[in-house]
């Protein structure tokens, strides 16, 4: 088998380098807009109890926001892997909102910058 | 194929890029002109961008050529005039090898071909924003210069450079970040992540 050019490896390794900046392009950042960390929050800790959230009922939360305004940051949210739905056995009109590896990640370094900021 | 066989391939693929892809944003994106030949957003210059950070003087080269190409085809929507043309096809090439010698620590791309064995340097997304800007006023301030000097300048030149420079690099913005959206798309859907 005849060796690759190095030039050409060089290349692709380039095409590589460049690909991983697109994907780095900065973002703004969800969980900084209003009340969408206090959402996950909330999702999450329903969760904890053993309660999930019906989506349903987190819309309906007017503390959290407009009922649209709710709807569009839990499809952010979902997009941006920090939560997912679950169906119901024994209803499968329900949808819970619970809380992805992603999320208790986020939490986690969260609470341990808390801990070292307390230190 | 030698190192020149490989920089002709080289300039080659980045002629054909922009002779593909500039008639399509002129169809395209002919809504969204100032004046003759300068857009509100200017798509174009991402893939300038890209095609130097990819071969370096190559690829400037290249869609420098790629420029001249449809200039006398009269496909980008502009009429031809060699005497300003020649000059003016240059300044985009020189404009995006420079930004990227300023912005891009250790940029591989600086010599002929890419260098060997010298590492990849940091870029991050950040980087490349930096690097849209700094291209978008080298190569607006370019323009207007050559312009000036060969005593062609009809627009006044304060509102030529704002639209140039507002053109090129929004249009930048613009295509890097519909490519971030299809790469994660593909990646997502290659992870069996739902992409909606």
């Amino acid at each position: 088998m005849p060796k690759p050019k190095k030039e050409l490896v060089e290349l692709y390794l380039r095409f590589r380098w460049l690909l991983g900046a697109l994907k780095d392009l900065p973002e703004a950042d969800l969980l900084s807009t209003p009340n969408t960390e206090a959402l996950l929050a909330e999702i999450a800790q329903a969760w904890k109890r053993g309660e999930p959230y019906p989506m349903y009922k987190l819309l309906i939360r007017r503390d959290l926001g407009h009922i649209n305004t709710i709807r569009k940051r839990i499809t952010q949210l979902r997009e941006a892997g920090f939560v997912d739905f679950e169906g119901v056995e024994d209803d499968a009109r329900v949808k819970l909102v619970v809380p992805t590896q992603k999320a208790l990640e986020y939490f986690s370094a969260y609470a341990s910058l808390i801990r070292e900021v307390d230190k | 194929m030698g190192r020149i066989g490989l920089f002709l391939l080289f300039v080659a693929i980045s002629t054909i890029a922009w002779c593909v892809v500039v008639p399509v944003f002129a169809l395209l994106f002919s809504w969204t002109e100032y004046v003759s030949g300068i857009n509100w957003l200017y798509l174009p210059h991402g893939l300038r961008m890209m095609l130097v950070l990819l071969f370096g003087l190559a690829g400037a080269l290249g869609f420098s050529i790629g420029s001249r190409v449809l200039r006398w085809a009269e496909l980008d929507g502009l009429t031809s005039n060699p005497l300003i043309d020649v000059p003016l096809g240059f300044v985009p090439g020189l404009a995006a090898y420079f930004a990227a010698l300023l912005t891009v620590r250790e940029w591989p791309g600086k010599g002929i071909l890419p260098r060997i064995g010298q590492g990849i340097p940091a870029i991050d997304g950040r980087r490349l924003i930096l690097l849209a800007f700094v291209s978008a006023i080298l190569n607006s301030g370019g323009h207007i210069a050559v312009r000036t000097v060969f005593g062609r300048e009809q627009q006044p030149i304060n509102d030529d450079f704002l639209m140039m420079l507002v053109g090129d690099f929004f249009g930048a913005l613009v295509l890097l970040y519909t490519l971030k959206r299809i790469i994660v798309f593909f990646e997502n859907r290659k992870s069996g992540v739902s992409p909606l």
